[in-house]
């Protein structure tokens, strides 16, 4: 006989979980109370145990997904006699799709000689409700009710382009749905997939000598945020080319007396006082407010063993060139040895990126979310510039500096973003730090 | 229930143990049992914990000789150690309700901790204790065989700078507290284990 085994009701105000992992697979033999799958709902985890001997005919629901109580998870054959299926026929995991291969299709498991059999009591599934002829789970009907969606436009990445969980998540941090929903009158268009991995894309065939490196935590991490943030912030890039000759010089005589410091916080200096006063660049984005930050913490991206970190100088505006040479150097220190603490990698407001010696001319930095504006310093090069000197056009060598900016332009219009560039450049150039 | 005080115990060590309590009682040889014990330092990763949410790399606890342990058990990260009371329910749950189980442990410790002069409670949606806007005690719990296993964990005098290297149970701004912290005063933990030991004695029955 084919008996369901079904989501169990874990107590009186649980009404759904998410199955969490398989510990048996299609065919397998198996004793009653053996540990088919892990359920998890709130913090409790709970493995439910065969309500039967058998073998395991079916397997229904895949890891990750959530389902109401009642609902069947799998299905097993205690009758001994029946054939066992074939594992050529057992549904198996596929990784493209991440699904069995046409599970939902399927109305009956593997084929099973058999007479036919009393089902038992156990209340059936609800079938897959429907939207044309697109096939969805229960999970995702609800979704697409409580979001008002056209599940038509979602593009499904499951079995037979059906619309899984995942999709209908992805779809609504896209914020595609906003647009559906706040105006229909624009057409369809494909919506953005926010996900890091290029999930539809076919793996590339692997060479040999080709080697597979998995995503560390920190990458993924990494992965996640540049994505979201391309995604979420339009940045518009500007540049300007300063004029370094007074920082050199201001350089050149705080090393005669024995202090060295690099070009990066005279910019992290000129960067605080210029968003003192452009207070739009200083803020992060909430919902659809912009948060205007009271406090000026300056976040410095710096390349360490273990990936890239960004550690926050808090109130750079109040800090010296020299505070904030040394708190940049305390930084590098403590993240080589790995002593960095949480709190110093959190709160930024604003962020400066610096490919360091070996930089290069410019570059289109990513603003780090949810800030609204990010600083790249470019190489430091000498170049034949034109100046006024007396009322005459004359050519000298100066240090120069392409610098670059990206700005949220949700947020911020060209002439904040500008003004504020502008001004970063002007007080690099007036060699003034103070 | 009967209570058993374990002493420190390794992590690994006190599963095994569970695990072994856990079986007998799902065979019935022995009533519902609460573990009390305390833990070397050891931060745990539930089975849907993201290990982005330990804020300092692994080799840098590595280096101080403390482990990071990937468990199964619900919940994201947290940290283990001395003066932190750790009890572990092994109840028999013959019609389960997974969440009145888990409010009862919470309803146990706001009573125990009731007795030491910090007023606490449930924040909806948050499992755990929490002394106003402070978590005091992570609860997590796992099922096997209709039997729970893990369960909670009280601070007590516990050095409350471990939580800072986390986003503790992955919330991230959310801060730890313990009884010391809250009123200013460390109880011996053999008073802290009794009130704790009798409260989970009125609060955890009948689930069987």
């Amino acid at each position: 006989m084919l008996i369901d085994v079904v989501m169990p009701q874990l107590g009186e105000s649980v009404v759904e979980g998410v199955v969490v992992k398989w510990l048996v697979e299609v065919g397998e033999l198996i004793a009653k109370d053996h540990p088919l799958l892990e359920i998890s709902t709130d913090k409790v985890d709970a493995e439910i145990p065969s309500p039967s001997a058998g073998r395991v005919a079916q397997i229904l629901v895949k890891p990750g997904e959530t389902v109401p109580i009642l609902a069947v998870l799998a299905k097993i054959e205690t009758d001994p006699a029946a054939s066992r299926p074939e594992p050529e026929e057992a549904p198996k995991w596929d990784e493209e799709t991440e699904g069995f291969p046409g599970h939902m299709a399927r109305k009956t498991g593997p084929p099973i000689p058999a007479p036919p059999r009393v089902e038992p009591s156990a209340p059936p599934p609800p079938p897959p409700p429907t939207t044309g002829r697109i096939r969805i789970t229960p999970v995702v009907a609800r979704m697409a009710a409580e979001h008002g969606l056209d599940l038509s436009r979602i593009p499904g990445t499951g079995i037979d382009g059906r619309v899984t969980r995942r999709d209908v998540e992805e779809y609504l941090a896209s914020g595609a749905s906003a647009k559906e929903a706040g105006s229909p009158a624009v057409p369809p268009s494909a919506p953005i997939a926010v996900s890091p991995r290029a999930r539809k894309v076919p793996a590339p065939p692997l060479a040999e000598g080709d080697q597979v490196v998995p995503w560390t935590p920190i990458r993924k991490k990494i992965a996640e945020h540049v994505v979201r943030s391309k995604h979420t912030s339009p940045h518009v890039h500007i540049f300007a080319e300063v004029d370094m000759h007074r920082v050199a010089a201001v350089r050149a005589k705080e090393k005669k007396e024995g202090v060295n410091l690099t070009y990066l916080p005279f910019v992290i200096h000129a960067a605080a006082k210029a968003l003192r006063e452009i207070p739009i660049m200083n803020a992060t984005v909430s919902g659809e407010s912009t948060v205007l930050k009271k406090d000026i913490h300056i976040g410095v991206a710096v390349d360490t063993e273990k990936g890239l970190l960004v550690p926050v100088l808090r109130h750079a505006d109040r800090m010296s060139l020299k505070e904030i040479s040394a708190a940049m150097d305390d930084f590098g220190a403590q993240a080589k040895s790995g002593k960095i603490s949480p709190d110093d990698l959190s709160g930024g407001t604003f962020s400066i990126t610096n490919p360091g010696i070996k930089g290069n001319l410019f570059g289109t930095p990513i603003i780090n979310q949810p800030q609204v504006g990010i600083l790249r310093l470019g190489q430091i090069v000498k170049r034949p510039v034109v100046i006024d000197v007396d009322g005459e056009d004359s050519i000298v060598i100066r240090p120069v500096m392409y610098l670059g900016c990206a700005y949220d332009h949700r947020v911020i219009d060209g002439v904040a973003g500008n003004g504020f560039l502008y001004r970063v450049r002007e007080i690099l150039e007036a060699g003034i730090f103070s | 229930m009967e209570t058993v005080w374990l002493g420190e115990v390794a992590y690994r060590e006190a599963l095994d143990l569970q695990l072994s309590y856990l079986d007998r009682r799902a065979i019935r040889r022995i009533p519902d049992t609460l573990l009390l014990l305390t833990h070397p330092h050891v931060y745990t990763l539930g089975r849907a914990g993201d290990e982005a949410n330990l804020l300092v790399p692994r080799e840098s606890l590595a280096a101080e000789g403390i482990q990071l342990e990937r468990v199964g058990r619900g919940g994201d990260i947290t940290y283990h150690g001395p003066g932190q009371l750790v009890g572990y329910p092994i109840v028999l749950m013959e019609r389960p309700d997974v969440h009145r189980f888990v409010r009862s442990i919470e309803a146990a410790l706001i009573d125990a901790v009731r007795a030491f002069g910090v007023e606490s409670r449930r924040i909806e949606g948050l499992t755990g204790v929490w002394a106003g806007e402070r978590k005091i005690a992570s609860i997590g719990v796992g099922i096997r065989k209709w039997v729970t296993y893990h369960g909670f964990a009280l601070n007590v005098t516990t050095d409350l700078s471990r939580f800072r290297r986390i986003h503790l149970c992955g919330l991230k701004g959310r801060e730890a507290t313990s009884i010391a912290e809250e009123t200013g005063s460390a109880p011996a933990m053999e008073a802290v284990r009794e009130a704790v030991a009798a409260a989970c004695g009125r609060h955890l029955e009948g689930f069987a």
